[in-house]
C-alpha cells in the first residue's frame, strides 16, 4: 500500500487549502499589504493565536492537527488566508516568508530545521527543542542555509523581567562593570520574583480515551512515542509530559535563563555540571522540583529554586563584592553614582523585521537561543535521571555518560527525523 | 568492660541511626524488598532514591521479573509505583556494566512472554536506553509487528551496534510492507551507519512511494557514501534544484557537507556546479549551501570565492558569503570589501558589508564607514554607526558625536544608544562640542549627560533650562538636572523654586529631592524649615517636607491642610507624596470625609502605595487595604487592592475576597486573591475557607483556570484531615451568643433552675448592650456585661478582629474558657501600664502577663488577634507579630486550681466602645489525658502530668512546653532552665516516661530546693543519652540514672534514642533504687556511698536532704516527658 502525506490529508479530512472568503468590509486603520513581510503560523492554539497579532507582518496561512483550532484561528483573520493540515505545505507555500512554530516543543526542532531547508526564516517558540541534539542541528540548519532566526522570547532586551521588578538592561549594565566582582551566583525563584508554574505537572496515569474527531492525534505525536491518547496528553496540558516538553521548567525556564545567559556573557558556552533536589520523576508524567543547580566552569552558577523551596532574600544575583535584590535593590554603597561611570550594554539588534531585511543576526537568535535551550535540557534530563551530570561545554555532551547522552539524541518515530 | 547485652544494644543503635542500609538484605526475601522499596516510591530524595534503588537492584533478576508481572496490562489500574521502580531500576544500573547486563537480561527474557502491547512498548523503551548487543535478537523480532517496529526500531537505532543495524538493514531487505519499510529506513538512517547504503539505493531504484522516496533520501545523506552522490543528485535535478518538490536536494546538499572531509576534490566539483547552476534559478538558499561547502574545503582559494560573492547582486546571498568568509578573514578580502562598499549600487548591499567590516575592527574601513555615517539610506546609516563604534574610540568618538548635529530622529536614536554604549567617557566632548549641535542633538546630549551623571554639566543642564532657544531642549535640561546636581547647589534651586514661575516644577522639585537625598533626614528638615521662616510662602516646601519622609514633616503639611488655599492644596499635594505609613491617617480621614470624587481618588491611590510598600505585616496592610476598599473609585483601583491583598496571606483578606465573587467586574480578580492566599497557607484549610474555594472554582474563568481546579482539589486533598475554622458569629445577630453569668465556679455551684432564670435575664441586658451593625460589625455599647458563647470549647485556634473607639480609657478583651484575658486596651493609657500593648495574659500572676512587644494599630482601627489555647497554654499573635508565646493561663477565679478544661469564650466588656468583626474558631482535637491504672489508682499514686496542663510544675515553664500530650524541653527558647513540682516530697516512688535526642542531656532533680544546683543543693539523678561519643569519657557516675557524683548506675537498658523509657524511682531514706525499662540500674545506698568522700571528691550539701522539690534539670537538649505519676511513702 502507497501512503503519501497527501493521502493521509484526504482521510483526515477536507482541510487543505481551504480558502476563507475575506469579509465585505476593511476594518478601520487597515493597511495595503503589498510590501508587508508575509507569515504562516503552525500551530494556532492559544499561544499560536498570539503569534497573530505580532505587529509587521501579515498572516497569509496557518496550520493545525486540530480541524477545531484551525477554524477559530481563522476566523480572527479578515485577509483571505490558506489553512494548511500538514505543516510541510505550509511551508512550502511560496507566499510565506516568516514561518511562525507555535506547536508544543517536541515538533519544533523538525519544523524549524524544515523551514531552514526551505529558506525561510523563522520565529520560533520557547522552549526552542526538547531535546540538545535538536537544537544542535536546528542551529546548523539555520545557518547552512542562510535563515533569519527569531526564539520568542524577549527579555534581554525588553521589559520588564517578569516578578524581578527591573528590565535586564540595568543588570547587564551592573554585571558588565564588575562592580559585583566574579564568578557570580544567579537565583531564580518565588523569592527573586519567578514562579515554576508547578501546575504544568502531569498525571502519572491516563486511561484511553477515544480520539476526538478534529485531532490528527498521530500526526500531533508526531516524532514523540506513540501512547494512547487521553486529553491530557494534548492541548493545554501537554507540558507535564517528559514527551513533549519538561513542566513549568520547559514552559518558563527559556524566559528566565536565557536573560541570565546573557547577563553572565555565557551566550556560546554552556555549564560543565548540573546538580537536582527533586523527588524521583514519574517516566512519562513530569513531577515537581526543589532546585536544579547550574555550575559554569569559571564558577558562575545559575540556581532555580522551584515552588516556595529556598530562602527569603535571596539576591539576584550574589557577588563576592556585592548582591542585586528584587528591584533592583543592590547592597554597594553608591551604587548608582559609580555604575553612571560605566557605559550601557551594546545595543541590541532587536527589531527582526530589520534582521530580516538586512539579513543580520537577530538578538536572540539560533546561536545563544541553542545555548539557554541547552541549560533548560540539562536540567530536565538530571531530573529524570535524578543525579549530578557533568557536561563537556565544547563537545556539548555529557561526559563519561552513556545513558545522559541518550537523551541529548533521542530516535525519532518514524516517519519523523532531522 | 562490654557486657553482650551491651553490645546489641550498641549494635541496635547504630542500626537505628543509619537507617535503611543497616538492614541486612539477605535477611528479607525479594518480595519483602520489593514491598519495602515500592512503599519508598516516588523517592523524595536523592538519597533514599539511591538507596531504594540500591537495595531493589540486589534482588537481580527475580526482582525485576517481579516488578514486570505486577504491570497491570488492561490500562486501567494505574501502574505508576511499579513504572517509578522499573524506570528508577534502568536509570540507576545505566552506568554499571554488571546490574546493567542483570536488567538488560530480564527485560530481553519478560520480552518473549506473551505480554500487553503496552507494557512490552514500555519494556522496550527501557532497552532503548541500557540496551546492548545481547538484545539485537529479541529487538528484531519485532520488526515485522507495526504496532512494535517503531519502538524497536528506535531502541535498535540507539543501540548502533554492528549487529544492530545489520538487523534493521536484513528486516529492511525482507519486508514488503510500505509502513514498516518506513520505520525501517527512518531507524537506519538514525544510525549514521555506512552499511545501510547498498539496501536504501536499492529502494530508491525500485522507484518508491513519495515519502518513503524522501526518507530514503534523508538517509542516505546521513549513511551515504560517494555512491549515493549521483542517485541523489539525478533526483535533485529532476526537480530542478528545488527543496519544495521533495528531500532530494536536501539529502544531496547534506550529504556534500558530510563528504568535505573524505572527499574534498570530488565534492568541490559537485559544489562548484551546483553554485553554477544555481545562481541562474531562484534558489538562493541551495546557492548559499554550495558556497558554504565551497568555503569548508580546506584546498581553495578564499579570497576568490568571497571576490566572486561580491558581484552578485543579492544581498542576501553576499551577506551570508561573508559570514561564512570571516573565519579566513584576509587583508585582501577586507580590501574587496571595502571596495565593494563603495561600489555597490545597492543599499541593502551595503549595509550587510558595513556590517562585516566592523566586525573585522580593521581600522583601515574607518575612512570608509564614516563616509556613510551621515547616508541617506536608513539601514545604512545604522550600519556605519554601529561599525564605527567596534573601532578605537579615538577615531570613532568626534564622528559619532558629529551625529547629533543631525535633525533626524532615527540618526539621532543610533547615536544615542551608541553613545550610551561607549566605552569611554564622552561627557567632555559632548560639553565642548555642544553649541553645534542641532536642537534635537542638544536634547540627546543632555539625555546622554544624564545618564553619565556628568555634574560637570551642571552649569550647563541648569543655562539650557533656564535660556534655551528650544522648548523641548528646556524640557530635556529639566528632566536631566536631577542626574548632575550635587548637594551646594541647593540654595540656586530653592530660588527657583521660590520663583515659582517656572514650566519645570516637577523636575525641579525632583533635583532639589535629589540634592536633599545627599543629607540626613534631620539636616534635609533643618535645610527646608530654615527656608521656609525666611519664606512667604510656606506651601513651596511642602513637597520637600514629604520627600523626607519624616513624621515632624507630616505634622508640618498638616498644619498647612488645615489652613485654606494654596496652603491646604499643596498640602494635600503633599500629603500624596508622603513616604511615611503615618500619613496614611490623615489620607483615611480626607477619603472618608471628602465629597470631591477626584480627591477621593487621588487619595485612594496614594493610600494603596503606601500600605503595599511599608512594611507592615501582611494581616495589617490587609485591615488598611479593606478599608480603601470601602473608598475606591474606580474599577481599576478595586482591582489593584484585591490584587495586593493576594499577597498579604492574611485569613482576613481571604474571607473579604469572598464579597466579590458575584461582582462580575471584579470576580475573577478577587477568586485569584482568594485562591492564592488560601493555597498558599494550608493552616486556614478546611471549614469557611472550603465554602470559598469552593465559590472560587465556580467563578474561575482564565486560561489556565482547569490547572487552578485541579490545584484547589489537591488542596481539598492534602488538608481533608483538618476541621478549619468556622464562623462563631454570623455578622446578622446574636446568634450562638448569650449574656454573663457569674463566673464558672458560680454558675457550677448554682441549681439548674436559678441558672436558667438568670441567664434569660442576662441574654436580654447582652442584646441591649450588643449590637450588630452594618457589614458584619458587632459593637459593644460602652454599658453592660460581656457576651458569651454557648458553646465550650476546651482548645482551638482563634481569629478575631477589634477595634477600640475613641472615648475615656479605651479598653477590652477576650476572656479564654472563662477565664479573663488576653487584654486589649489603648496604648495612650500610660498610667495604667497600657503602653505594654494589647494581647497579653494580663490577669497572670506567676506566669508572663505582658506582651512581647507593642503591635497595636491606633484606636480607631482595626487590629487582629490570633489566639491558640491548647491545655493551659495560650499564644497570641496581634497584628500577625507573636505577642504572647505558649505562656500558661492561670486561673483567675480561684488560683490554687489550674484552668479549667472546658468553658465559654467571652468579648470583654469593660465600658468603652468596641467593635469586633470576623469572629472563627477551630477546633482542635485534644489527645486523652493520661490515667492511672487501676493498681496505681488503688496503691495510692496521684497524676503529676497528664499531657494536658502543668499546673503541678513551676519554675521555667517557657522552655518546658506541653505538646501532644508529652512535656517537653526546647532549649532552643532560651539556655537550660529547671522545673520543678510545686509540691514538695521526702520519701516517694516516682514513675515517669522520657525520650532522648541524639547527645541529650537532663537530669530530675529530686529532695531538692528550688535555687542552686541540684546536683549538689539536693540530689540529681542524671538523664543522658550514654550512646552519644560526645559522652564516651565520662566517669561512670555521670552516666545515666547514676545518682550524680556519688552513685554510679549500670549502663545497657536505654532504648535507641527516639524510643520511650519507662524509669522509676525508689527514694526511701537513704536508700534510692531505680528501674530502667525492667532494669534495675541503681540500688544503692547513699551514706554508704559517701563513706570514703564523695566518688567525685566534690562538696554535695544537700545530699541527705529530707524532703524538696522533684524537678526537671535541663542542659540545652530537647528531652520530651509523659505519664509522671508519683506515689508518697
Amino acid at each position: 500500500m502507497k501512503t503519501s502525506r497527501r493521502t493521509f490529508l484526504k482521510t483526515a479530512g477536507s482541510l487543505a487549502l481551504f480558502t476563507v472568503v475575506p469579509r465585505p468590509v476593511l476594518g478601520r486603520g487597515y493597511q495595503a499589504p503589498s510590501d508587508q513581510l508575509t507569515k504562516g503560523i503552525i500551530g494556532v492554539g492559544n499561544m499560536g493565536r498570539n503569534h497573530i497579532k505580532y505587529d509587521g507582518t501579515r498572516v497569509v496561512a496557518m496550520c493545525d492537527v486540530d480541524q477545531k483550532h484551525l477554524r477559530q484561528a481563522a476566523s480572527l483573520v479578515q485577509d483571505q488566508i490558506k489553512l494548511y493540515a500538514d505543516f510541510r505545505d505550509l511551508i512550502s507555500d511560496k507566499n510565506v516568508d516568516i514561518v511562525h512554530i507555535a506547536t508544543p516543543p517536541h515538533w519544533h526542532g523538525i519544523m524549524a530545521a524544515e523551514a531552514a531547508q526551505a529558506g525561510k526564516d523563522i520565529f520560533c517558540e520557547k522552549p526552542m527543542t526538547r531535546t540538545i541534539g535538536e537544537g544542535k542541528r536546528v542551529m546548523e540548519a539555520v545557518q547552512k542555509n542562510g535563515s533569519i532566526f527569531r526564539l520568542n522570547t524577549w527579555f534581554r532586551f525588553k521589559d520588564p523581567f517578569y516578578g524581578l521588578g527591573t528590565p535586564v538592561k540595568p543588570l547587564k549594565k551592573l554585571v558588565q562593570s564588575g562592580l559585583l566582582g566574579w564568578p557570580l551566583k544567579v537565583t531564580i525563584s518565588k523569592h527573586t520574583g519567578f514562579d515554576w508554574k508547578f501546575y504544568w505537572t502531569g498525571k502519572n496515569h491516563l486511561d484511553p480515551q477515544p480520539v476526538p474527531a478534529e485531532l490528527d492525534y498521530n500526526m500531533w505525536l508526531g516524532p514523540a512515542p506513540y501512547k494512547p491518547y487521553n486529553a491530557h496528553r494534548v492541548h493545554g496540558t501537554f507540558r507535564g509530559y517528559w514527551d513533549y516538553d519538561a513542566g513549568g521548567l520547559g514552559d518558563m525556564g527559556q524566559h528566565y535563563i536565557d536573560p541570565v545567559q546573557y547577563i553572565l556573557d555565557k551566550d556560546h558556552t554552556s555549564p560543565v555540571k548540573v546538580e537536582v533536589d527533586a523527588p524521583q520523576q514519574h517516566p512519562d508524567a513530569v513531577g515537581t522540583w526543589r532546585s536544579i543547580t547550574y555550575t559554569y566552569e569559571d564558577g558562575c552558577q545559575i540556581v532555580l529554586w522551584g515552588g516556595d523551596y529556598g530562602i527569603p532574600n535571596t539576591p539576584y544575583i550574589a557577588g563576592p563584592k556585592g548582591n542585586v535584590y528584587k528591584n533592583f535593590v543592590c547592597d554597594i554603597p553608591e551604587w548608582e553614582k559609580k555604575l553612571a561611570q560605566f557605559p550601557e550594554p551594546s545595543p541590541q539588534p532587536a527589531d527582526f523585521l530589520e534582521c530580516i531585511r538586512t539579513r543580520q543576526k537577530f538578538a536572540l537568535n539560533e546561536v545563544n537561543g541553542y545555548h539557554s535551550a541547552t541549560i533548560v535540557n540539562m536540567g530536565a534530563i538530571a531530573l529524570r535521571l535524578n543525579r549530578t551530570l557533568h557536561f563537556d561545554a565544547i563537545k556539548q555532551e555529557f561526559i563519561n555518560d552513556p545513558e545522559a547522552n541518550q537523551f541529548v539524541n533521542e530516535p525519532m518515530r518514524a516517519p519523523w527525523n532531522i | 568492660m562490654l557486657s553482650k547485652k551491651n553490645l546489641s544494644l550498641i549494635l541496635a543503635l547504630l542500626f537505628f541511626i543509619s537507617g535503611v542500609e543497616a538492614q541486612t538484605p539477605q535477611n528479607r526475601t525479594t518480595s519483602t524488598i520489593i514491598a519495602d522499596a515500592l512503599a519508598q516510591l516516588p523517592a523524595e530524595k536523592q538519597n533514599v532514591y539511591n538507596q531504594t534503588m540500591e537495595s531493589l537492584v540486589v534482588t537481580g533478576e527475580d526482582g525485576l521479573n517481579a516488578l514486570i508481572n505486577m504491570m497491570d496490562a488492561s490500562g486501567k489500574k494505574s501502574n505508576e509505583t511499579v513504572e517509578y521502580a522499573i524506570s528508577g531500576w534502568t536509570n540507576f544500573v545505566a552506568n554499571k556494566p554488571a546490574d546493567r547486563t542483570i536488567a538488560v537480561a530480564a527485560y530481553t527474557k519478560a520480552l518473549q512472554q506473551p505480554l500487553d502491547i503496552r507494557i512490552k512498548q514500555f519494556l522496550i523503551r527501557q532497552l532503548e536506553l541500557i540496551g546492548d548487543d545481547t538484545n539485537v535478537e529479541i529487538l528484531a523480532s519485532f520488526l515485522n509487528n507495526i504496532q512494535l517496529a517503531s519502538p524497536a526500531a528506535q531502541a535498535l537505532a540507539n543501540i548502533n551496534s554492528q549487529s544492530a543495524v545489520l538487523a534493521l538493514i536484513e528486516s529492511l531487505k525482507n519486508t514488503e510492507d510500505e509502513q514498516l519499510s518506513i520505520v525501517l529506513v527512518n531507524a537506519v538512517g538514525q544510525t549514521e551507519n555506512v552499511s545501510a547504503e547498498n539496501v536504501l539505493l536499492n529502494i530508491l531504484a525500485e522507484s518508491p512511494s513519495e515519502e518513503l522516496c524522501n526518507l530514503t533520501c534523508m538517509a542516505l545523506s546521513k549513511v551515504g557514501t560517494m555512491h549515493s552522490v549521483q542517485p541523489l543528485k539525478s533526483l535533485a535535478a529532476q526537480s530542478g534544484f528545488s527543496i519544495h518538490t521533495n528531500k532530494a536536494t536536501t539529502a544531496y546538499i547534506d550529504l556534500l557537507f558530510k563528504l568535505i572531509p573524505s572527499h574534498p576534490v570530488e565534492i568541490r566539483k559537485e559544489a562548484q556546479q551546483l553554485q553554477k547552476l544555481t545562481a541562474k534559478s531562484n534558489q538562493n538558499n541551495v546557492r548559499i549551501a554550495s558556497t558554504e561547502i565551497l568555503m569548508q574545503l580546506p584546498d581553495i582559494n578564499k579570497d576568490k570565492l568571497l571576490k566572486t560573492a561580491l558581484k552578485d547582486q543579492n544581498p542576501a546571498y553576499v551577506s551570508h558569503v561573508l559570514n561564512f568568509y570571516s573565519g579566513y578573514t584576509t587583508q585582501t578580502g577586507i580590501d574587496l570589501v571595502i571596495k565593494a562598499t563603495k561600489k555597490t549600487k545597492s543599499d541593502l548591499m551595503r549595509t550587510s558589508l558595513l556590517y562585516w567590516l566592523g566586525q573585522t575592527r580593521t581600522e583601515k574601513a574607518a575612512p570608509v564607514i564614516i563616509q556613510y555615517l551621515h547616508d541617506q539610506h536608513a539601514d545604512v546609516q545604522k550600519a556605519a554607526v554601529r561599525s564605527l563604534a567596534n573601532l578605537d574610540p579615538e577615531l570613532s568618538l568626534h564622528p559619532l558625536i558629529g551625529l547629533l548635529t543631525h535633525t533626524d530622529a532615527a540618526v539621532l536614536e543610533n547615536a544615542y544608544q551608541t553613545l550610551a554604549a561607549f566605552d569611554s567617557d564622552v561627557s567632555t566632548a559632548l560639553i565642548s562640542n555642544y553649541p553645534d549641535f542641532s536642537n534635537e542633538g542638544k536634547a540627546v546630549a543632555l539625555k546622554l549627560l544624564g545618564l553619565r551623571k556628568a555634574s560637570s554639566s551642571y552649569h550647563l543642564v541648569y543655562t539650557e533650562m533656564m535660556s534655551a532657544a528650544d522648548t523641548k531642549v528646556q524640557q530635556q535640561a529639566a528632566v536631566t538636572l536631577k542626574d548632575v546636581i550635587s548637594a551646594d547647589k541647593l540654595t540656586q534651586l530653592f530660588d527657583l523654586v521660590e520663583q515659582e514661575n517656572s514650566n519645570y516644577a516637577a523636575d525641579i522639585q525632583t533635583a532639589v529631592n535629589q540634592a536633599l537625598s545627599f543629607e540626613s533626614v534631620e539636616k534635609q528638615l533643618e535645610i527646608i524649615t530654615g527656608r521656609m521662616s525666611k519664606a512667604n510662602k510656606a506651601y513651596l516646601y511642602y513637597p520637600s517636607l514629604a520627600n523626607t519622609g519624616s513624621t515632624s514633616a507630616l505634622a508640618i503639611i498638616m498644619d498647612g491642610y488645615n489652613q485654606s488655599g494654596s496652603n491646604a492644596q499643596a498640602a494635600f499635594n503633599a500629603l500624596l507624596s508622603m513616604k511615611t505609613f503615618d500619613a496614611v491617617y490623615p489620607l483615611l480621614d480626607i477619603a472618608r470625609a471628602g465629597k470631591d470624587k477626584a480627591e477621593i481618588s487621588k487619595a485612594v491611590d496614594a493610600l494603596i502605595n503606601l500600605i503595599v510598600s511599608s512594611t507592615h505585616t501582611g494581616i495589617v496592610k490587609a485591615n488598611y487595604l479593606q478599608e480603601v476598599m470601602l473608598l475606591a473609585q474606580t474599577g481599576n483601583q478595586k482591582k489593584t487592592i484585591l490584587n495586593q491583598l493576594a499577597n498579604t496571606d492574611s485569613f482576613q483578606a481571604l474571607l473579604f475576597t469572598e464579597r466579590f465573587l458575584n461582582d462580575k467586574a471584579l470576580r475573577e480578580v478577587a477568586a485569584q486573591a482568594g485562591m492564592k492566599i488560601a493555597l498558599n497557607n494550608p493552616q486556614y484549610a478546611g471549614g469557611v475557607t472550603t465554602k470559598i474555594l469552593t465559590r472560587i472554582e465556580q467563578v474561575l474563568d482564565n486560561p489556565d483556570a482547569e490547572y487552578q481546579r485541579q490545584a484547589i482539589q489537591k488542596y481539598f486533598n492534602d488538608n481533608k484531615e483538618t476541621n478549619g475554622f468556622v464562623s462563631i458569629f454570623n455578622g446578622k445577630d446574636l446568634t450562638g451568643w448569650r449574656g454573663l453569668v457569674g463566673t464558672p465556679i458560680t454558675r457550677a455551684a448554682m441549681p439548674k433552675k436559678k441558672l436558667e432564670e438568670a441567664q434569660i435575664k442576662a441574654d436580654q441586658a447582652a442584646a441591649e448592650s450588643w449590637v450588630v451593625e452594618e457589614d458584619g460589625v458587632l459593637l459593644f455599647t460602652g454599658k453592660g456585661n460581656n457576651l458569651c458563647t454557648e458553646k465550650q470549647y476546651d482548645d482551638f485556634e482563634m481569629w478575631v478582629d477589634w477595634k477600640l473607639l475613641p472615648g475615656k480609657e479605651p479598653d477590652a478583651g477576650i476572656y479564654l474558657r472563662g477565664t479573663p484575658q488576653v487584654q486589649i486596651w489603648d496604648t495612650a493609657r500610660v498610667q495604667v501600664g497600657a503602653q505594654v500593648g494589647s494581647g497579653g495574659l494580663y490577669n497572670n500572676r506567676f506566669n508572663e502577663s505582658k506582651p512581647i512587644k507593642v503591635a497595636d494599630q491606633k484606636v480607631g482601627e482595626w487590629n487582629t488577634f490570633y489566639i491558640k489555647m491548647v491545655g493551659d497554654r495560650v499564644t497570641v499573635y496581634l497584628n500577625g507579630a507573636l505577642v504572647t508565646d505558649n505562656i500558661i493561663l492561670e486561673n483567675y477565679w480561684d488560683r490554687t486550681q489550674p484552668i479549667f478544661p472546658t468553658e465559654q469564650i467571652e468579648l470583654q466588656a469593660h465600658g468603652s466602645k468596641v467593635m469586633y468583626r470576623n469572629i472563627f474558631i477551630k477546633e482542635i482535637p485534644r489527645p486523652e489525658p493520661f490515667q492511672l491504672s487501676k493498681q496505681e489508682e488503688k496503691e495510692g499514686f496521684k497524676i503529676l502530668f497528664d499531657g494536658g496542663n502543668m499546673y503541678q510544675w513551676t519554675g521555667n515553664t517557657t522552655d518546658y512546653i506541653t505538646e501532644d500530650g508529652c512535656m517537653v524541653i526546647y532549649p532552643s527558647r532560651s539556655f537550660g532552665g529547671n522545673l520543678y513540682t510545686k509540691e514538695e516530697f521526702d520519701d516517694f516512688i516516682f514513675r515517669f516516661q522520657f525520650q532522648l535526642t541524639p547527645g541529650a542531656n537532663n537530669g530530675l532533680g529530686i529532695r531538692t530546693p528550688m535555687e542552686g544546683d541540684a546536683a549538689y543543693v539536693g540530689m540529681e539523678l542524671q538523664i543522658l543519652d550514654n550512646g552519644a561519643p560526645i559522652y564516651k569519657n565520662l566517669n561512670d557516675y555521670q552516666y545515666h540514672g547514676s545518682v550524680y557524683g556519688i552513685i554510679p548506675a549500670k549502663r545497657g537498658a536505654l532504648k535507641p534514642v527516639g524510643e520511650w523509657n519507662y524509669q522509676e524511682v525508689i527514694a526511701k531514706g537513704d536508700h534510692i533504687k531505680i528501674t530502667l525499662n525492667g532494669h534495675v540500674i541503681v540500688d544503692g545506698n547513699i551514706r554508704d556511698a559517701v563513706k570514703n568522700g564523695t566518688p567525685d571528691g566534690k562538696e554535695h550539701p544537700g545530699l541527705f536532704n529530707k524532703k524538696g522539690h522533684i524537678g526537671f534539670l535541663g542542659h540545652g537538649s530537647i528531652v520530651k516527658f509523659k505519664e509522671i505519676r508519683i506515689k508518697r511513702l
